[in-house]
């Protein structure tokens, strides 16, 4: 066995104009079909000859589009396929999908997996209740420390990286980020009690999320299931006992099928 | 073997398998753009269609770039959350955080989402497949794929599939709406890509071009697997002209070419025009700053 090669270190440019193209693709946010030269340099803080630049290369490897008569760019095929593949790859996904779709055919709720994504939680699978338009889509983010999705997700954590998360979420000194706070405590005692945890009432939306945490997919993330439905539907604690117990079935069933699926 | 014998067809699947062992190709002249980046979005791109673990000898073969180079960018986009790396095996594969690169702002209200129902109407109508399609490079992505709800028909194709493009009806429509010289440009491409089936190609693509001319539409005949026929059509959008294609798939004994070009062309040409109505609405005006 040889040692292994080590990678020559990076340069600082380099790693710069890298970063800065990508920065550019992340500024296209949900929902938003296309964006001109002026909102990415107003976004990503880029100086505009550097930004045209980078579009130019975006759009030469078919990640953006630039739609001439309006002078505006959107994503292109390559976002799909890299995405795609992605997804394709996800074993927990194709041993999800069934318990996701039960469960919102069954109770009328929205179910969705999600991953840690920064400061975000990010969907990457999402069943909308039957009937229902979807409020969210595969890539959607949601904030770490407000959503029961966020708080699932911590609590499978070690004590130092929820210690560290903690004090990033006190660092950002917004009172949104401030309040959060206590929440999540109150969502480990649940979690530790009852195996899920909620976030009712501290939502602005109406809906309001009931979150499990899934056990590491191939020894590396966490991912979480989350059941949304009305803050009003949720009062009622009968419907509440439903989906929470619907929702450990559905864990559990992932939790013993995906080492055989993740063999194969 | 008598001249008139039909000769084998490629299957979809052995094209696809030979597409991916295809060296991947020449990155755009790199003139007015950033070197860094572009090599770094190709080896992004080394990833796909199926997401595998590649070592920095494997993706420094796909893409053409000096292993040093590859081995530094994997290394940077390590750090940045895009790849993710095995330490037991040395490999690299994407991360979650690639649906952060444009994915999301694709995944919702737009042509995909706006085609979904009327392609579903179709598919349930005549029981079979249809599609929604782009170009990458020689192959026809699959965005939207709508299954008959009765599910009689069971095509091996499903969303991010890769259809040859020169062999399949949806790549032919594209060339035919192509202006004169982006055909000419593609063609060649075609013939270096497909030498050893050019001669045959030439013919079925000559033959597509002057189907489109008259109608708007070309079929195809058992190309892409043997018993199934296909018929594709070319979708404009405001300010992306030939960017999405749609298509229909099914059996060819049920499908036989005389009822493609009957009773389904017109059907698809009025779903795209219908398609492309809708989204001439929810494109933003020309000079509007919002």
């Amino acid at each position: 066995m040889t040692r292994q090669e080590l990678a020559s270190p990076p340069v600082a440019s380099e790693v710069d104009s890298l970063q800065r193209g990508l920065q550019i693709l992340r500024s296209f946010r949900n929902g938003e079909k296309s964006l001109r030269l002026a909102d990415i340099v107003a976004r990503t803080k880029i100086p505009r000859q550097t930004a045209q630049k980078l579009l130019n290369t975006l759009t030469a490897h078919h990640f953006l589009r630039h739609l001439p008569e309006l002078d505006r760019y959107e994503p292109d095929v390559s976002c799909f396929v890299l995405g795609h593949a992605l997804l394709a790859s996800l074993t927990i996904l194709r041993v999800s999908r069934p318990a996701m779709q039960a469960l919102a055919g069954e109770l009328g709720v929205h179910v969705f997996l999600a991953v840690r994504e920064g400061m975000d939680m990010m969907i990457v699978e999402y069943c909308s209740a039957r009937g229902e338009v979807a409020e969210f889509s595969v890539g959607s983010l949601l904030p770490l420390a407000q959503t029961a999705a966020g708080r699932a997700w911590l609590w499978a954590q070690k004590p130092a990286v929820q210690g560290d998360y903690v004090e990033r979420i006190r660092g950002e000194g917004d009172a949104d980020a401030m309040s959060a706070v206590p929440g999540i405590y109150r969502a480990f005692q649940d979690l530790a009690e009852r195996g899920y945890c909620l976030s009712l009432g501290e939502r602005t939306q109406d809906l309001q999320g009931i979150a499990v945490p899934l056990p590491p997919a191939g020894g590396r993330e966490v991912f979480t299931l989350t059941a949304l439905a009305s803050e009003q539907k949720l009062k009622d604690s009968v419907f509440r006992g439903k989906v929470a117990s619907g929702l450990l079935d559905a864990a559990a069933r992932i939790k013993r099928e995906l080492p055989r699926a993740e063999e194969a | 073997m008598p001249q008139a014998a039909k000769r084998p067809r490629p299957t979809v699947d052995q094209e696809l398998l030979r597409e991916q062992r295809r060296p991947a190709p020449k990155p755009p002249s790199e003139e007015g753009q950033v070197r860094v980046l572009a090599r770094g979005l190709s080896i992004l791109r080394a990833f796909t269609p199926r997401n595998e673990w590649l070592s920095n000898l494997e993706i420094a073969a796909k893409t053409s770039l000096p292993r040093p180079t590859v081995s530094r960018l994997t290394t940077n986009l390590t750090g940045l959350g895009y790849l993710t790396y095995s330490t037991s095996t040395g490999k690299y594969r994407l991360g979650t955080s690639v649906l952060t690169l444009g994915f999301s702002a694709l995944a919702s209200l737009d042509i995909r989402v706006l085609a979904r129902p009327l392609l579903q109407r179709l598919a349930d109508q005549e029981d079979t497949l249809t599609v929604l399609a782009s170009r990458d490079d020689m192959a026809m992505v699959c965005n939207e794929v709508c299954h008959s709800s009765k599910g009689l028909i069971t095509l091996r194709v499903n969303v991010g599939s890769r259809l040859v493009l020169p062999y399949s009806a949806m790549g032919l429509a594209l060339l035919g709406a192509m202006a004169p010289h982006e055909r000419e440009r593609a063609l060649q491409e075609i013939s270096a890509r497909f030498k050893k089936n050019w001669r045959d190609l030439r013919r079925l693509i000559e033959a597509a071009m002057a189907q489109y001319q008259a109608t708007g539409f070309c079929t195809t005949i058992e190309t892409l697997e043997s018993g199934t026929n296909g018929i594709g059509v070319v979708v404009d959008t405001p300010g992306a002209p030939h960017s999405f294609t749609l298509g229909l798939a099914g059996p060819s004994f049920r499908f036989p070419a005389a009822r493609l070009e009957r009773e389904i062309g017109p059907k698809l040409l009025a779903i795209g025009r219908d398609l492309e109505s809708r989204v001439a609405k929810l494109m933003p005006a020309a000079g509007n700053p919002e």
